[in-house]
């Protein structure tokens, strides 16, 4: 996983998968990577095999974080049934999902 | 399904540790295996995410004994479905129906909702030490390899399907027989033999499916305040009744623990039957527990079931004792609601006959005598009344007229009223004296009143058409009334008390002139009739009302409609709150004056 800062945003990549056993070190690399300029959060999934739910409560913890200043976690290429998973949870109007 | 084809299945069992990391090494496996039953891309990403979400929760809430034990998964692919079973240590939980989202802004409790989106079906079979989470979902594209085998696979498809099958096989023959026993005793508990005979072989039955030692029934009887023993497999066991309320008897007694917490309660080895249970005797030093039965909400009994080795009951065993016992307590709640539904039915019957006898019993038509003319009015408030009325002619042209009413409503008081017609008419000699009459009536009912805590008012008047006056004699009846033509309004007599009250009552009796008045006998119903707000009408608008009659000379007819006129005017169409009963007497001028 690797973070990459540019200007109000935020770029979270390499991401194998974001599930149980995953999800805590990502929470703490996302939330310790966050600035106070960061407005837009942008987790790159194109190579995220699986999201499980933990995953999905991860993703929330990193909105909730930044949705107070006006910002968007926007999740690029994330595999087909994990945009369905979005859409099947109502949580599609959360994120900007950016598909393949 | 072609006649004597087979199903051959892909199957794959695996352990893994109570640990997060294990279920990511688990995934990967369950994927290498799916890819090679044949299952397409999206397919497997879909299984792929819902044994994740099953799997950890098997971890997530594993009991501290249960950390230490594997995590089963057994993955079964045929030709048409998936199925996958996971079997967890954890405490278990009511899997719902249908899963619901948490807030949008919850980071948890989106797994089950999930899992049930993924798949077609999804079960959860709760037992003593594990649980299994079944799954199962139709294939997107059903793969006719797996139907149709080669020969030379045909002994590794078998060796490895044998497992697989043996499951299946004990499952199926577990659920084939209780589904049969269902349907078997269902029909037979629609055709109405006897309850107690048809649970005994039912608690038999079950037995046997379920390899139980023993099984206790228990319903609710006495409104709810015990349950009773109805059947039970060892039959000459001694029983006392257990009280399903919180309590004391919820410290030792199992089945009432089930009743007062609303869910099962298992008791073993670790945590044994309390001494004082009183299954503790049947039981021994085995394991079972107590499962409540409900229909709709309803607490219909307790059914317990154990074993006295260590043999635990096994999910599927479980599963059918619980599915048994409440279709059974559907079933039974169906029969009483049915029992009491003829009940009510024949009750209503009973009633509508009593009620047409009653009616019947009634004078159609009141006599003609000279001297007066008659009308009279009758209603009831239910079926059944206990107001009564009569109109007794003598041979020399005089009449009697009796109005009574019986403390009560329904079956009971039309029983004393039918009495009473039988006494007025049995002795109707006594006519001309209705104070001795009455007197009479209260000796030869007092006894029969007395022990049913019942009374009776009552009013006679004689009409001597030869003397040209009225006789009247009250038992704790409303008063005689009598208008003149000046619509002077008078109570002839209130009388002695109702009957059956004091034991050699006696009944004074008044005289008024027939001639050119306007009387009125009634029962309280008429001046006691309520308002849609609730207002009584009240004696002096009788009055009034028969004042203004005297004053007209109306006809009796013309009374009569006046007053059912009044009574309807004031009720506005509130339902009746007492039967009513009435006679009104006319006197005019030809009354022979000898």
């Amino acid at each position: 996983m690797r973070t990459e800062s540019r200007g109000d945003t935020l770029l979270i990549t390499d991401i194998p998968t974001l599930t149980s056993d995953t999800c805590k070190a990502f929470r703490e690399y996302a939330h310790g990577a966050l600035q106070a300029e960061h407005k837009f959060v942008e987790v790159d999934l194109s190579r995220a095999r699986t999201v499980d739910s933990d995953g999905i409560g991860a993703l929330i913890s990193v909105h909730k974080a930044i949705c107070g200043r006006g910002g968007r976690v926007r999740l690029v290429q994330p595999a087909p049934l994990i945009g369905e998973m979005f859409k099947v949870l109502k949580l599609e109007h959360l994120f900007d999902i950016i598909p393949r | 399904m072609a006649p004597n084809s087979i199903i051959f299945a892909e199957t794959q069992a695996l352990e893994l540790g109570c640990d997060l990391h294990a279920v990511a090494q688990m995934l990967g496996q369950s994927r290498q295996f799916f890819s090679a039953a044949g299952l397409v891309a999206a397919e497997m990403d879909g299984w792929e995410l819902a044994l994740a979400e099953a799997a950890n929760n098997a971890v997530n809430y594993a009991t501290p004994e249960g950390k230490e034990l594997p995590i089963r998964l057994d993955l079964i692919v045929t030709g048409q479905w998936i199925e996958v079973r996971v079997t967890d240590h954890t405490a278990g939980f009511d899997f719902p129906e249908t899963a619901q989202l948490p807030p949008e802004d919850s980071e948890s409790g989106r797994g089950l909702f999930l899992i049930q989106s993924l798949t077609d079906e999804a079960h959860y079979l709760r037992g003593r030490t594990e649980n299994c989470l079944v799954l199962r979902k139709r294939r997107a594209a059903p793969d006719s390899a797996l139907t149709l085998l080669q020969p030379a696979d045909a002994a590794r498809e078998l060796r490895e399907g044998t497992r697989t099958l043996d499951l299946m096989t004990k499952e199926l023959a577990s659920s084939y027989e209780s589904l049969a026993a269902i349907f078997r005793f269902s029909a037979e508990l629609q055709s109405g033999i006897n309850s107690e005979s048809f649970l005994q072989r039912w608690i038999n039955q079950l037995l046997d499916i379920t390899e139980s030692d023993w099984c206790v029934l228990r319903l609710v009887e006495h409104q709810g305040k015990e349950l009773d023993i109805v059947a039970i497999s060892d039959r000459d066991w001694q029983d006392q009744p257990v009280g399903p309320e919180r309590g004391s008897a919820t410290e030792r007694s199992i089945e009432a623990r089930a009743a007062a917490q609303h869910k099962d309660v298992w008791f073993d080895a670790a945590s044994p039957l309390a001494p004082d249970d009183p299954l503790a005797g049947l039981a021994g030093a085995g394991h079972g527990f107590a499962h409540p039965l409900f229909a709709n909400d309803v607490m219909i009994g307790v059914l317990t079931a154990g074993r006295r080795g260590e043999l635990q009951f096994d999910a599927g065993q479980i599963g059918v004792i619980q599915t048994f016992g409440d279709f059974m307590g559907l079933q039974i709640r169906s029969r009483q609601m049915q029992e009491e539904h003829i009940r009510v039915r024949i009750n209503t019957r009973d009633l509508e006959i009593a009620a047409n006898i009653q009616r019947a019993l009634l004078p159609e038509h009141l006599p003609s005598v000279p001297g007066a003319s008659f009308a009279s009015f009758y209603r009831s408030a239910r079926e059944i009344s206990g107001d009564y009325y009569d109109a007794l002619p003598s041979d020399d042209g005089n009449l009697l007229l009796v109005v009574a009413d019986v403390m009560g409503k329904g079956l009971p008081a039309a029983m004393f009223a039918f009495m009473f017609r039988s006494l007025v008419r049995a002795r109707r000699e006594l006519a001309s004296r209705p104070g001795e009459f009455l007197a009479w009536l209260n000796q030869n009912l007092f006894e029969e009143l007395e022990r049913a805590e019942m009374f009776i008012t009552a009013q006679l008047a004689f009409l001597d058409c030869r003397r040209g006056e009225i006789r009247v004699a009250g038992a704790g009846h409303p008063p005689f009334l009598s208008a003149n033509s000046a619509g002077e309004v008078t109570e002839i007599c209130s009388g002695g008390p109702p009957l059956g009250i004091v034991p050699g009552a006696t009944f004074p009796e008044a005289c008024h002139a027939l001639s050119g008045s306007r009387f009125l006998m009634f029962t309280d119903g008429l001046f006691e009739a309520r308002n849609p707000n609730g207002d009584l009408l009240g004696l002096e608008a009788v009055k009034s009302s028969l004042a203004s009659a005297g004053r007209a000379g109306e006809s009796s007819e013309v009374i009569e409609r006046r007053f059912a006129s009044l009574l309807r005017d004031f009720e506005q169409g509130s339902p009746m709150s007492d039967d009513t009963a009435f006679i009104v007497i006319a006197g005019n001028d030809t009354i022979r004056h000898d």
